[in-house]
């Protein structure tokens, strides 16, 4: 298989079990797909004939849930190289993380947890990454964290850190624009800023999906669910962050009370539309 | 704090309900540490749960919601994941379904969770050529102490002391929870999960095939394998159970141990 590359300017679906037939059979108008890596870590059957398939007909992104990047724990190698045995064979042209870690002491709590923006945390995850990108053989894009609560030894802003360590290990950055507003609301700072702090350069791609609102007496938690549609003040950041980095293509996440395939096409389109205003409003 | 001890205290104050452990950790912003931590915590469970769920479709039908979240939840409490690959969490809960005294009333429920597991290994098992019973003419009788037959990885048996084919395609069916199961008067059945076009069927099968079928799985030779079941059933053609089994496409190679 050839590397299908994911154009610049592309709107993507992250592709889920339920659709993958679909997908399959009827070939959406859709640019290209992003799956969980993990969801193809079995060795055969139907995930894998489908998605061979899907693989010859559009460019594939590989989104990674489990590898637990900022944990502490030595780098789950068994892991690391049944995503290598998939990157191998699947060719995709992007391959992502997220910046959180998921075990601790071999236990294994599946959830992006969050990670104190220390420099200490700054020097691990630039070693873990160079580790990663090493025996992958190429570079990564790391994804900003939705975090429910803010560690009060942390020495510098998300931003800074995010920043730093794509610069400092080489990786890209995935910037996930609804994580940023579900952070800039549950930790109370602007997230155009937050955007606009952001080393252009390193984005190579962009995320959006829907969250929920937790109400309790003492106020409200965004939680990152990806449960429902893209909310209006993300598209309003999305406005923002599709001028400011405008050679990364998108995704639409939707992976719980997953819809229609159709209404995923229709944020995808509606993702595709902020992009050509941007543009129109460029000329 | 360093990383590695902010991660051991997180992991405990989840897990152990110790949020104390992160107090002067945690920024409060208008919330108790409790709160924010259990935001993770209920992510975290519902996760597991809901891997449970997808992984049991067949337990979850013949049980219902209520009890079957119930059962998941004990199974979270007790059973921490070791990998970060989600198809590998819930191997046990079919033992953690027969321990539980709430689940005396439906004595066949670990079995049929035994088939979902089953179903589960075979949807996601690696593709694998099956070989003829012709095969076995490479190979004298004096051999047979050290045959191995390989068994596809896209077959699991599971044999029961219920009528586990006829209550799981009932458990199928849909609408169980509403209706009644059928009699347990049927006796045991068996049944072997296997994948034909990347789908998984489950079909019933004889006693006696399932165990030889167990045992190979379990290294057993074809020569320990003849006399166990000629022992179990001193009646059952053995010629005929073993034309079975490779027309099944069970068996992937055989190998001399």
């Amino acid at each position: 298989m050839t590397t299908h590359s994911i154009p610049a300017d592309s709107v993507g679906i992250g592709l889920r079990g339920e659709h993958i037939k679909l997908v399959a059979t009827d070939e959406p108008p859709v640019d290209w797909f992003e799956v969980h890596s993990e969801n193809y870590f079995g060795r055969g059957g139907a995930p894998h004939q489908w998605l061979t398939q899907i693989r010859s007909n559009y460019p594939l992104s590989f989104h990674g849930v489990g590898l637990s990047l900022g944990s502490t724990d030595a780098l789950n190698l068994p892991h690391l190289q049944r995503l290598k045995e998939l990157i191998d064979f699947y060719q995709p042209a992007l391959v992502s993380e997220h910046l959180s870690w998921s075990s601790i002491d071999g236990v294994y709590l599946h959830d992006l947890l969050p990670l104190p923006f220390t420099r200490e945390a700054v020097r691990h995850l630039v070693n873990r990454i160079d580790e990663v990108q090493e025996l992958l053989g190429r570079t990564i894009l790391v994804e900003n964290a939705s975090t429910y609560l803010e560690f009060s030894h942390s020495e510098m802003s998300e931003w800074e850190f995010i920043n730093e360590i794509a610069q400092r290990s080489g990786c890209g950055l995935l910037l996930d624009v609804n994580n940023v507003y579900v952070n800039a609301c549950n930790h109370e700072f602007d997230p155009v800023d937050f955007l606009r702090q952001v080393s252009a350069a390193a984005v190579g791609e962009i995320h959006l999906a829907g969250h929920t609102i937790k109400e309790w007496p003492e106020g409200s938690i965004r939680i990152d669910t990806h449960d429902q549609r893209v909310c209006d003040e993300v598209w309003h950041l999305y406005e923002h962050a599709a001028g400011l980095f405008s050679h990364a293509p998108t995704l639409i996440e939707w992976d719980k009370e997953l819809p229609e395939f159709s209404v995923l096409m229709d944020e995808a389109n509606i993702a595709r539309s902020y992009r050509r205003s941007d543009r129109n409003a460029a000329a | 704090m360093l990383l590695r001890d902010l991660q051991s205290q997180f992991s405990r104050a989840l897990l152990d309900r110790q949020p104390a452990l992160m107090r002067d950790v945690i920024v409060a912003r208008g919330f108790d540490t409790t709160q924010r931590l259990n935001v993770y915590r209920n992510n975290i469970n519902a996760t597991l749960c809901e891997a449970l769920e997808d992984i049991y479709p067949s337990s979850y039908a013949l049980v219902g919601e209520e009890f079957f979240k119930f059962a998941a939840r004990a199974y979270v409490r007790t059973h921490a994941p070791h990998t970060g690959d989600l198809r590998d969490y819930g191997e046990h809960l079919p033992a953690l379904l027969q321990s539980m005294p709430e689940t005396q009333s439906v004595p066949y429920l670990p079995d049929i969770a035994r088939i979902d597991w089953a179903c589960h290994i075979v949807f996601h098992a690696e593709r694998a050529a099956s070989v003829k019973i012709s095969a076995l003419n490479d190979y004298s009788a004096d051999d047979y102490a050290q045959l191995l037959l390989n068994i596809h990885p896209a077959i699991r048996p599971v044999g029961s002391d219920f009528p586990i084919f006829d209550i799981w395609d009932f458990a199928s069916s849909a609408d169980p929870e509403n209706a009644a199961p059928p009699s347990t008067a049927a006796g045991g059945q068996s049944v072997l999960a296997v994948r034909r076009n990347g789908a998984v069927m489950v079909v019933k099968i004889e006693t006696e095939l399932c165990q030889m079928i167990a045992l190979a799985l379990s290294g057993k030779t074809l020569g320990s394998i003849i006399p166990s079941i000629s022992e179990f059933n001193p009646e059952y053609n053995l010629q005929v159970g073993l034309n079975r089994l490779f027309s099944l496409g069970a068996v992937s190679s055989i190998t001399l141990e």
